[in-house]
């Protein structure tokens, strides 16, 4: 087997980031915002996006602070150990839960699209084993694969959306911002399930050759996610407006199935956009898994992470069949978005920050350097 | 010669120690020989009698057919049994000192060694060396007089190309050694040579530009080289097997080519290129997906043509990997996927086909793989034959019998011309093997498979490295600069630079002269008409 | 220990592989269903489902250049039962092969399943969530039963899904039916909860015709719209893509019947309020030719205001179209299709505070002004 020396450029993390972030919540996202802040969708994607990026950066600003350490080993320095301990547990059920969401939310779509009579415990161990095959080579080989990926998805995606230029009604983004704060803030915290994935930066610095671009890179990355989210919702909202967009489960899917594509002599892309979509699934859920298993390692202070790869499968697959139906699949993604990520994305960063800055002033003469 | 003593110094050493000293006896020197080559009825031995009264004893020994008569005759033997009594040489100065003078003053042979080692001597006389021995004296002197029948140079069979040289190598190392360096006259390049293979000692050449090549590459390929211990090299491709990084993959690690003038190309662009004797294909190391996608012709056309041909090529690699696959998908799971019109005449052409659609696609394309292979085998005339009675008659025949459906043949004929616009064979082999696992993988899941299929031969391409470069390099860790030479070859005077990812010290390619120049030009004309 | 596991994992993987193929079923063995009928059953099960689908066997003949035969070119298949999706499936237990919706071209209603809210609400829900058929499918209602159309055989093409679709592609030529596929339709109904237009669909002896539409008011069925006031509907609301306004010129002894082809429209859109009053204004600028005038006048055209007559009459004939439909969604129906109320909320999101909840109350009082403005663009190849 190939040895990888598991350092990535800042470049790779950007992609990486973005394809960790673009995942399951795009096919949702246009439902979940129109549902809050009805026609504003976009400036609610704009908003979750500038505030996610406000935490990513307060993240990697925690982590540039232990250049060579991981968020396991450098929060038992911010908060004693036990919590620590607790956290990063925490962590790796977190990231878990991610993976088994997404394999299981993509199952579920490849079900009702196209294969209805296949189990779908098959389609899900068959996307663990596909991903457990990436994630034992390491960091190196998913940061390559995802910049394979990442035009892969990105310009399909964007191009076939063209031609529905002419179905778009401007006026679906009217009236503008007449709601409520409250709401809009909601709304703007549902976007965030579709922002998850940057948490990956608690993880990630030591393994960055180039760390002072860095912080480009991670601007470039949640700045882009952004903007892809709003090409995708402009079309969604443009097309349908808020109130049949909110009636929807997939609106995304649903947007797909009824745009006439008159430039292809294919007549239904569905095919092309769940191929595309597939890999965009499959590049979430590498990630998480990576980390995920990563996490775990670092927690048990083992060398190699690949001894966990393999063992993980099950696990996974057994929590991703967990929720009955889809509808709880739905429950639990937003219970997760709501408390789990809104403490790791933001109450975390925030409380570690101010721990941080404690800690510096009680003993900034020696931390002086 | 020089170097090769340097390189393997270690190894002579040893080789010393194992080797029989000459003695001064002629006698016994040559029995010992003989005995080595025992029943080696081509072996050629031949007394001499020399000085005025035939009082000097010398042999030579070579071996026929593989070396050059007219040059023994000429240079060896009438030096020495005419030309030196013509001479009329004192006799005392010859007395005791006949070997030194023979080999200084008689032999007209161009090349020539003296060595004290029988089994190094029996070594040189089987790669077509003469031996002359010398009574009385342990030194032997080795006449080089390689001069076997060979095939001349000849045009590249398997690339050709419609504007570029028509030169290919041969089967002889030298020969192929001499068409690069006439291709690159520059002192940094260097031609480190070394022989592998206990029993055929088959010489084995690498080739860099010394202040162009990576050194860890450089040494990376020598190393894996030394370790082969293997009795026998008969062709580049045990070379290839022996040094390639993974054996599992199904995509070459190393490129071959026919071409004196890629190999040029890649060795200034940072690459090492390894000759084989016996071998008309040089290996290129290190390589990557996109190289096995370039055709040295796209560099000798203009831009654009390039481009197009090389996106052309990334289609044909994709339509040829999962035409069949995507057939079976669209046909047998997702009908909803493909226009009502072509749905309908899908199913109109497959009524009444006895075979579900993956046994169709795997009979036809299994037939077209068995048509591929018996004509390869053939004679030209034959097989051609067999390409029309297989394409033409059997495709016919099993449409019109109901087997099988009309756009299954589009399909596998498109495949197969799909396969073959792949300019590197064993590339091309790669994605005709892959084929298959995706039709397995579509019969079973459809659509999910096929993307399935991609995610894992992703994965592997992704972990996949040729000697320190990543396989889908520069697609991962991207340089921008690398990629105008990927799917598309951009502009020549865009390609200042070597490859990135080849990690080169001189990385400079080209001066920004171009573009003054054309402004030049533009002045010159813009002053002309003023004056007008 | 490891060889042993991925052993293991391959020996999983290939029992599945070779278990698998679940979802496989040839192509030839599918029937692609292009149009579906549904009607109320009077049996004890509520409804009367037909599928149509091509003959594949059929078609293969007719490419292979052989004669077409007796064989039928299109078949339909009636199930009576009690929803829409166990019909599609317990017709199986009568074809040989198995339904797939996924290229349906057309859903046709009979007249008593949009005059029931409650069946109605049923059929549009089970359409909603299926996952096979596409969103582009277009939905029509019948007068007559959806069976009788369905179960026709019409000599210029047999298959009458197709038949249907292939009417829509060319629609811009006469705008007198409304091009609107379920799409839109579904989305008029989720957001106007239950107001929607859907075209209408009649069977000759031996062809169909798409003309006119159903007003679907509260998921019933409110009326049909005919000519003028289909037309009129449709200038309103910005269908109209093409087609041709036929107006009166006075001519020497007889009138002059002059076509004028549409080519563009443009309609923009205000609204005021004065006294309490909302003023929805619609100005409609139309482009167009005009192909036909008549033979004795060669070389009139040119001369004098006879363009400015065309357009002043177009214009007016316009208007006239534009007022039947607003008297009847404004003062017979007194629902607001014409997407009145959208565009206040959209354009005028303070006053759409101030009328929403009553809006079914202030929409009838609401005045409807309507400013036509026609430009002859082309007059044909003589002046």
């Amino acid at each position: 087997m190939i040895k990888n020396n598991d350092k990535i450029s800042a470049n790779q993390v950007s992609i990486l980031l973005f394809t960790t972030m673009v995942g399951a919540g795009i096919l949702s996202l246009p439902a979940d915002v129109s549902k809050e802040v009805g026609p504003n969708g976009l400036i609610a994607v704009f908003a979750g996006g500038i505030a996610s990026l406000f935490f990513a950066r307060m993240i990697l600003y925690l982590s540039s602070k232990f250049p060579t350490e991981t968020f396991v080993e450098y929060s038992a320095k911010l908060v004693t150990k036990p919590i620590s301990i607790l956290i990063s547990i925490v962590l790796v059920f977190y990231f878990t839960i991610f993976v088994s969401l997404d394999v299981r939310i993509f199952g579920e779509v490849l079900k009702i699209y196209l294969l209805p009579s296949t189990p779908i415990e098959t389609i899900i161990i068959t996307m663990l084993f596909a991903s457990a095959y990436l994630v034992r080579y390491g960091l190196e080989p998913i940061a390559r694969m995802s910049e394979i990926l990442f035009p892969i998805i990105v310009i399909p995606l964007v191009l076939l959306f063209l031609p529905a230029m002419s179905d778009i009604d401007l006026s679906n983004f009217l009236p503008f911002m007449r709601i409520s704060l409250v709401k809009f803030f909601k709304g703007m915290l549902f976007t965030t399930y579709s922002f998850v994935g940057f948490e990956i930066l608690y993880l990630l610095f030591p393994y960055v050759i180039d760390t002072k671009r860095l912080k480009k890179g991670v601007n470039a990355a949640i700045i882009s996610t952004m903007l892809f989210y709003m090409y995708i919702t402009f079309f969604v909202i443009g097309i349908f407006g808020y109130k049949e967009t909110k009636e929807q489960l997939w609106p995304f899917l649903t947007l797909i199935k009824s745009i006439n594509f008159p430039v292809f002599f294919i007549e239904n892309v569905e095919g092309i956009v769940m191929g595309i979509w597939t890999f965009t699934i499959f590049s979430s859920i590498y990630s998480f898994y990576y980390f995920a298993v990563l996490t775990f390692s670092k927690l048990l202070k083992t060398r190699e992470h690949s001894y966990f790869v393999l063992p993980a499968v099950p696990i996974m697959y057994l929590m991703a069949l967990i929720p009955d139906s889809i509808v709880t699949v739905y429950k639990y993604a937003g219970y997760v978005s709501q408390y789990m990520s809104v403490f790791f994305i933001a109450i975390l960063p925030i409380l570690l920050f101010i721990l941080l800055k404690v800690k510096r002033s009680g003993d900034s003469d020696e931390e002086k350097t | 010669m020089g170097f090769f003593d340097k390189i393997f110094g270690k190894k002579e050493v040893r080789k010393k120690k194992d080797g029989m000293p000459s003695s001064p006896s002629l006698k016994q020197n040559l029995d010992y020989i003989k005995n080595k080559l025992k029943d080696c009825d081509d072996v050629i031995y031949r007394d001499i009698w020399v000085g005025e009264n035939q009082q000097y004893n010398l042999a030579i020994v070579f071996i026929d057919g593989l070396v050059d008569k007219d040059l023994i005759n000429d240079h060896v033997l009438h030096s020495l049994l005419l030309d030196s009594r013509q001479a009329n040489p004192s006799i005392e100065k010859i007395k005791g000192n006949l070997y030194e003078v023979i080999k200084k003053g008689t032999i007209t042979g161009g090349d020539i060694k003296e060595i004290t080692d029988l089994d190094k001597c029996i070594l040189s006389i089987l790669s077509g060396d003469t031996a002359l021995l010398f009574n009385g004296s342990p030194e032997i002197v080795i006449i080089s007089s390689k001069g076997w029948q060979m095939r001349s140079i000849s045009p590249p069979e398997a690339e050709t190309v419609v504007r570029g040289p028509r030169e290919g190598f041969t089967e002889t190392i030298r020969v192929n050694t001499a068409l690069v360096r006439r291709w690159i006259r520059d002192p940094n390049l260097k031609v480190k040579q070394i022989q592998i293979g206990e029993r055929t000692h088959t010489d084995v050449a690498v080739l860099y530009v010394e202040d162009i090549v990576d050194r860890n590459v450089l040494n990376k390929v020598m190393e894996r080289l030394k370790n082969i211990k293997i009795d026998g090299v008969f062709e580049s491709g045990y070379i290839e097997q022996l040094i390639e990084e993974d054996w599992h993959s199904p995509f070459p690690q190393i490129l071959n080519t026919e071409r004196p003038d890629k190999v040029a190309a890649s060795l200034l662009e940072g690459r090492l290129a390894i000759l084989t004797d016996n071998t008309p294909f040089a290996l290129i190391i290190p390589t990557t997906l996109a190289t096995l996608f370039q055709s040295s012709e796209d560099y000798y056309e203009r831009w654009m043509i390039s481009s197009l041909l090389r996106i052309l090529r990334f289609l044909a690699a994709i339509v040829a990997l999962i035409s069949p696959a995507v057939y079976i998908a669209f046909t047998a799971y997702h009908p909803g996927l493909i226009p009502t019109k072509l749905t309908l005449y899908v199913a109109a052409t497959r009524q009444g086909i006895p075979f579900p659609a993956f046994f169709e696609a795997l009979i036809m394309e299994a037939t077209f793989e068995l048509l591929r292979e018996a004509g390869v085998r053939l004679p030209v005339p034959i097989g051609q034959t067999i390409g029309i009675v297989g394409g033409l008659i059997i495709g016919q025949a099993a449409v019109q019998a109901g087997i099988v459906s009309p756009l299954m043949v589009i399909v596998v004929a498109v495949t197969a011309v799909a396969s073959f616009a792949i300019p590197n064979y064993s590339a091309a082999i790669a994605f005709r093997m892959l084929r298959f696992t995706f039709m397995i993988l579509a019969a079973v899941f459809g659509l999910y498979g096929i993307m399935l299929g991609f995610m894992i031969l992703l994965t592997h391409l992704v972990v996949l490295k040729s000697f320190g470069v990543p396989y889908l390099s520069p697609f991962v860790e991207i340089d921008i600069s690398d990629l105008a030479d990927t799917l598309i070859k951009a502009p020549i005077m865009y390609f200042k630079n070597r490859p990135e990812i080849l990690n080169t010290p001189d990385r400079r390619k080209m001066r920004d002269l171009r573009g003054e120049k054309i402004e030049s030009i533009e002045d010159d004309r813009r002053d002309g008409n003023d004056k007008k | 220990m490891k060889k042993k596991l991925k052993i293991v994992i391959l020996w999983v993987l290939i029992s599945m592989i070779l278990t698998g193929c679940w979802d496989k079923i040839e192509i030839e063995d599918r029937a692609f269903v292009m149009a579906i009928g549904i009607d109320l059953s009077s049996s004890n099960k509520r409804y009367v489902v037909t599928f149509q689908f091509p003959n594949a066997a059929q078609i293969a003949k007719g490419t292979s250049g052989g004669g077409g035969g007796s064989e039928k070119p299109s078949f339909a298949v009636s199930e009576v039962a009690d929803t829409i999706f166990s019909a599609s499936r317990h017709i199986s237990t009568r074809i040989d092969k198995a339904l797939y919706l996924g290229h349906t071209q057309a859903i046709i209603f009979g007249k008593d399943v949009v005059e029931n809210r409650d069946r109605f609400q049923e059929v549009l829900d089970s359409l909603d969530r299926s996952y096979e058929l596409s969103r582009k499918v277009y939905l029509l209602v019948t007068p007559q039963k959806a069976q009788d159309i369905l179960l026709k055989k019409y000599e210029m093409e047999p298959n009458t899904g197709a038949y249907i679709r292939d009417i829509f592609k060319h629609y811009n030529r006469t705008s007198i039916f409304p091009k609107i596929d379920y799409n839109k339709i579904t989305k008029s109904f989720h957001e106007t909860n239950g107001n929607a237009i859907i075209p209408k669909i009649i069977a000759g002896k031996n062809e169909i015709k798409i003309a006119g539409s159903a007003i679907i008011k509260d998921y019933k069925l409110a009326g049909w719209m005919e000519d003028d006031e289909n037309m009129g509907y449709m200038w309103l609301t910005e269908l109209v893509k093409g087609g041709d306004v036929t107006i009166t010129v006075p001519g020497d002894e007889e009138d002059i019947k002059v076509p004028f082809n549409i080519s563009n429209v443009i309609r923009r859109r205000s609204v005021k309020e004065k006294n309490g009053k909302i003023i929805y204004r619609v100005k409609l600028d139309v482009e167009g030719d005009v192909t036909e005038y008549t033979f004795e006048k060669h070389g009139e055209m040119m001369k004098g205001d006879l363009l400015n007559v065309i357009e002043r009459k177009t214009s007016d004939e316009i208007k006239k179209m534009t007022q039947k439909a607003i008297n009847r969604f404004q003062k017979e129906l007194k629902v607001d299709m014409l997407g009145i109320g959208d565009y206040i909320e959209k354009y005028h999101p303070s006053l759409w505070e101030k009328v929403r909840k009553d809006w079914g109350k202030i929409f009838p009082e609401v005045e409807i002004k309507v400013d036509v403005t026609s430009h002859v663009r082309r007059i044909g190849l003589f002046r």
